[in-house]
């Protein structure tokens, strides 16, 4: 697939949530957050992921962290390739006890306890809204040293000299670290909340609708960081948005999302000039642009965002998609790539 | 170099705590209820740590214990205050069987305080624990801590308190060791329901999970993340219960179940004014001070500890601050 | 030329909190013409959406309005609002001026149906209108004379009783299903494709772009002349907030309302408005048409903030420093302490709003 190797990769990643119902609470439906998503994240580079409220963006991510357990498929944590090959020749031969053990050993999906909590070291997450994500009780020095206590990384005095560090990072001082996070701005909160997150010295972070809840131009000091940050650790990044415009400017790859499945899937430069479904090309001609002289064509989508406890037939956009055709309704589309490591699951390009 | 770091540090790490009690300083000014209640309750605290001062024990038909009362006489009928029997001057009177209402006020504010926080605190804790589990967990474990809080809180809480006294007395366990026991086993309910609804609250808020994902256990993520937020209307609770446990220990006592004979507390003193509440045909309420002076006692501690409940309520309560 | 719709002349506004007073809104002057969209631009915090309320006179405490006038042209009387007592106030909102929340969700009443709620709009202003209505069916002889008490003398006693009794008010009924057409009739207007099953919804069954447009619709439903829409399309789909604007733009096409577009959005606002105003920290600093604005900026802030527009392949560009406190803000010019342009006068004296060309006015020493 692609030449740099992948820091993590999903395979048919599913989530669902149960709905239960009636007295004795019996399951009697489910939501599809997430239905059979695999993606392919490289080392060091960023990646965005795109699509509105209820397309399943934050599920997927925290189910590819481990926030949440799930439902099947699979999750390689910088598994080495040959590994990955192995795997995936057992499977076709079906060899069961030497796939169990392998897949024990690098799947991060059936991790649990130790293990688990020692692969959090390499993983983190910084949420949209800063004021909620801390700990409204914790002194700002509890609140970025606590990661260093769980994981046993550092004590006393070699504890605060790394607190020191990371907030210096972010760009906050000692004197910062004896406060309460009301007392802060909103800028400086997500500041924080990126200090906890680096603190471990992570390889991963996702970061989920990070300048969402902040000024706007707050945004552009804190898209800063992250790019600075980015460059200085070595880090990998999810960047989960909704703002198109911001994600144009920040990703090296985009992925866009519709209830649950990928879409579309291509570098940055290539998807913006040329989005290919019919989703992605209404998505992106709903940006309003700044700049009053440009007049142009806006694809305006028809209803609502259908629920994802039942999402319809076939291709799961048909019902508001313009350039419909019967085999939608029938059949859902595969991602497929048409040159240029660009994917698109649409039928119209199934040639 | 070292101790002047250290100094530095502590002196920073106190600045915030030092904010926070400045800010409550403020807010207690502000209310003139709450510096009322907050009177009272030192007057209590500083009456109960002076008792052996102010009411000296000593006097032999104590036996030893100066949490008895003593006794000045045998007469049935209790005495006006400033009377003396037998050169035993009684500043507030005696009660019937002549034991002084003065020492009797005094020594039970110790009671009071004695019952009050032991019931209060197990009470707490035990509620506490099993709420904040019930609440972060929830499916069977809170299904069945919430049937057995049911259960308790079914019962009208004096009766089930005075059935607990009954079982319990006859085993060997002391008599207002076994009133306090039953107090706390019927008073736990209570805060493990309010503690359950901000642990529901709270589990669902981002920086749970933002602690979870950095590997921190359940146990840590209860002690550290959720209890610290939760904490409030408890506190609020138990600051009004204190004067609510004194009142219950008083009716037990005065229904014959409570503090052991000639005990000093305030509820056994009004109960020893149980006949003599209407005083003479031809005068009245001439017995007046052998229910009204204790019964002031009680009532004003109970006031006090409830103003004050209402002042921690409106300071801690952290979506009414900052306006 | 058009004239004035709305003339916010000197405002103060302060809010009395424990930290301090916030000097929330500085002597602000705006005006909005008859028919057109003025956008009112800037970051939270700078003042946009109590400049909303105020001109609702609807600044919960502990806000007080200090000083200034709020001219509105009322059918051609000018009145100033500041000036006219509670019940006046009622009448005029709603029904002259309406506002358009944030949050659809909370603007909404969770324990009522959208029916409800709309209708609640009608039954205050449009009483009189839907009782005439009714009047012209057929009724009987009861039902009349009741309906023709409501007219003559609404507050009546009898009729206050009479509407309490169970059975016998149910002529109420004839007045109910009146509006509810009108409510239906409404609701299609806002591109709602089935108003019948939507009317009887509570909101918590809406989605969020439907929310959006029950709330227009309350807003609308008496057309007033005066639409203040604060951040309609923040908390909406970019997808679902294209349908929204579109809906806007097509009922003012329709209705010929004005309209004061709150927004942090400059997308938004070029796509929208005909003119702009931009605020910070409780000012307004430029005043100018859209296209002159986003070609030829001239406030120092209104620079840094198109400037930080995240642009592909660029650095993103940031403005130094944070938004100043209000409790005790600078001396002078309010950005002075972030303006690359900052002269000594800016320290001392505040500059006042000027106009540069009829197009274009702003308040910076620096002209």
């Amino acid at each position: 697939m692609s030449k740099v190797s992948a820091l993590i990769e999903t395979e048919a990643l599913k989530k669902y949530y149960p709905i239960t119902g009636g007295i004795l609470r019996r399951r009697v439906g489910e939501v599809r957050a997430v239905d059979g998503v695999s993606l392919n994240i490289p080392k060091k580079k960023c990646f965005g992921l795109v699509g509105e409220s209820g397309c399943g963006k934050t599920t997927f991510a925290k189910t590819m962290i481990r926030l949440l357990k799930p439902n099947s498929g699979h999750i390689y944590f910088d598994v080495p390739e040959d590994i990955k090959e192995e795997i995936a020749k057992l499977e076709q031969s079906k060899k069961s006890p030497k796939l169990k053990k392998l897949r024990a050993q690098y799947d991060l999906a059936t991790f649990r306890g130790k293990k688990l909590k020692s692969m959090r070291r390499k993983m983190q997450i910084v949420y949209q809204d800063p004021t909620r994500s801390l700990n409204p009780r914790m002194l700002v020095k509890d609140i970025v040293g606590e990661p260093l206590i769980v994981q046993k990384l550092a004590k006393g005095t070699e504890r605060r000299k790394k607190t020191l560090e990371i907030l210096g990072k972010v760009g906050l001082t000692e004197k910062h670290m004896y406060r309460y996070p009301h007392e802060f701005s909103g800028g400086q909160r997500q500041r924080i909340a990126i200090a906890r997150a680096l603190v471990t010295n992570p390889e991963f972070v996702v970061l989920d609708e990070p300048t969402s809840s902040v000024d706007v131009s707050v945004r552009s000091q804190l898209l800063n960081l992250f790019q600075d940050l980015r460059r200085e650790l070595g880090l990998t990044y999810l960047f989960i948005s909704h703002d198109l415009s911001i994600v144009e400017c920040i990703a090296d790859q985009v992925a866009v999302m519709y209830l649950g499945k990928i879409v579309e899937l291509a570098e940055t430069t290539e998807l913006y000039k040329n989005p290919l479904h019919p989703y992605s090309l209404a998505l992106f001609s709903s940006i309003p642009i700044p700049d009053p002289a440009v007049k142009r064509k806006r694809i305006e989508l028809k209803g609502e965002v259908p629920s994802p406890v039942n999402p319809p037939k076939g291709c799961r956009f048909h019902p508001r998609c313009s350039e419909v055709i019967e085999l939608c309704r029938k059949e859902e589309p595969e991602l497929i790539d048409v040159g240029n490591g660009h994917f698109v699951a649409c039928h119209l390009f199934h040639k | 170099m070292d101790v002047k770091s250290k100094l530095h540090e502590f002196r920073l790490g106190m600045q915030p705590s030092i904010d926070e009690l400045k800010f409550i300083a403020t807010r207690i000014k502000s209310s003139p209820l709450s510096i009322v209640g907050a009177a009272i309750v030192i007057f209590f605290i500083i009456l109960a740590l002076a008792a052996p001062r102010i009411a000296i024990p000593g006097h032999p038909s104590q036996g030893g214990n100066p949490y008895m009362m003593p006794k000045f006489g045998i007469l049935a009928t209790p005495q006006p205050p400033g009377s003396t029997i037998k050169d035993n001057y009684a500043r507030f009177g005696t009660t019937a069987w002549q034991y002084d209402i003065y020492y009797g006020c005094v020594w039970g504010s110790r009671s009071a305080f004695r019952v009050g926080i032991l019931v209060v605190i197990p009470s707490l804790l035990i509620g506490l624990a099993l709420g904040t589990l019930a609440g972060y967990y929830g499916g069977y474990i809170d299904e069945l801590l919430m049937r057995f809080t049911d259960i308790i809180i079914a019962f009208p809480s004096l009766i089930l308190c005075m059935a607990f006294i009954v079982v319990l007395v006859p085993i060997g366990i002391e008599r207002l060791d076994a009133v306090m026991l039953a107090f706390v086993l019927v008073g736990w309910p209570s805060y493990a329901r309010i503690i359950r609804g901000e642990a529901l609250r709270i589990k669902n808020e981002d920086y749970i999970e933002a602690a979870k994902s950095i590997g921190c256990s359940d146990f840590r993520v209860i002690l550290k993340h959720i209890l610290p937020n939760s904490i409030y209307p408890v506190v609020i609770m138990a600051s009004l219960d204190i004067g609510t446990i004194v009142l219950g220990v008083a009716a037990l006592t005065f229904l014959g179940l409570g503090a052991p004979e000639g005990w000093a507390d305030w509820g056994q003193l009004i109960t020893y004014s149980r006949n003599f509440i209407y005083g003479k045909p031809t005068d009245p309420y001439c017995y007046w001070y052998t229910f009204i002076i204790p019964g002031l006692f009680i009532s004003f501690f109970t006031l006090g500890w409830n103003l004050l409940g209402d002042a921690f309520r409106d300071i801690l309560d952290p979506t009414i601050r900052r306006k | 030329m058009a004239k004035n719709l709305l003339t916010i002349e000197d405002l103060i506004l302060r809010f009395y909190t424990y930290e301090g007073i916030v000097e929330a809104l500085d002597k602000v002057n705006l005006n909005i013409k008859d028919g057109e969209t003025l956008g009112v631009v800037g970051e939270t915090g700078c003042g946009k959406t109590v400049t909303g309320l105020s001109t609702l006179v609807l600044v919960p405490p502990p806000g007080k309005i200090e000083e200034g006038h709020i001219l509105f042209d009322k059918k051609g009387k000018t009145i100033d609002l500041l000036s006219q007592d509670e019940a006046f106030l009622r009448d005029i909102r709603g029904e002259d001026i309406s506002m358009v929340f944030q949050d659809p969700r909370s603007a909404l009443n969770p324990v009522y149906t959208v029916l409800e709620q709309i209708s609640e709009v009608f039954l205050h202003h449009r009483r009189r209108e839907f009782i005439e209505q009714v009047l012209k069916h057929p009724l009987t002889g009861f039902e009349r004379k009741i309906y023709e008490k409501m007219l003559e003398n609404p507050e009546s006693f009898t009729l206050k009783v009479i509407s309490k009794i169970p059975i016998i008010n149910r002529y109420k009924r004839k007045l109910k299903d009146e509006i509810s057409s009108e409510v239906i009739r409404v609701l299609k207007e806002m591109q709602i494709s089935d108003p019948k099953r939507v009317v009887d919804m509570y909101p918590h069954e809406l989605s969020g772009g439907m929310a959006q447009r029950v709330v227009i619709a309350i807003a609308l439903a008496c057309n007033p002349k005066l639409l203040i829409a604060d951040e309609p399309t923040t908390n909406l789909d970019v997808t679902i907030q294209l349908q929204i604007l579109n809906l806007i733009r097509e009922l003012k096409r329709k209705f010929g309302s004005t309209i004061e577009y709150i927004t942090h959005d400059l997308g938004v606002v070029a796509e929208m408005c005909d003119r702009v105003a931009v605020m910070y920290a409780g000012n307004i600093v430029e005043i100018a048409d859209v296209m002159e604005l986003f070609k030829n900026p001239l406030h120092p802030y209104t620079k840094a903030l198109l400037e930080s527009i995240p642009r592909p392949g660029k650095e993103f560009k940031s403005i130094e420093g944070t938004v100043p406190s209000l409790i005790n803000p600078p001396k002078g010019c309010r950005f002075h302490e972030r303006c690359p342009y900052a002269m000594e006068i800016c320290t001392k004296e505040k500059p006042v709003l000027k106009e540069i060309t009829k197009k274009h006015s702003i308040q910076c020493h620096l002209y």
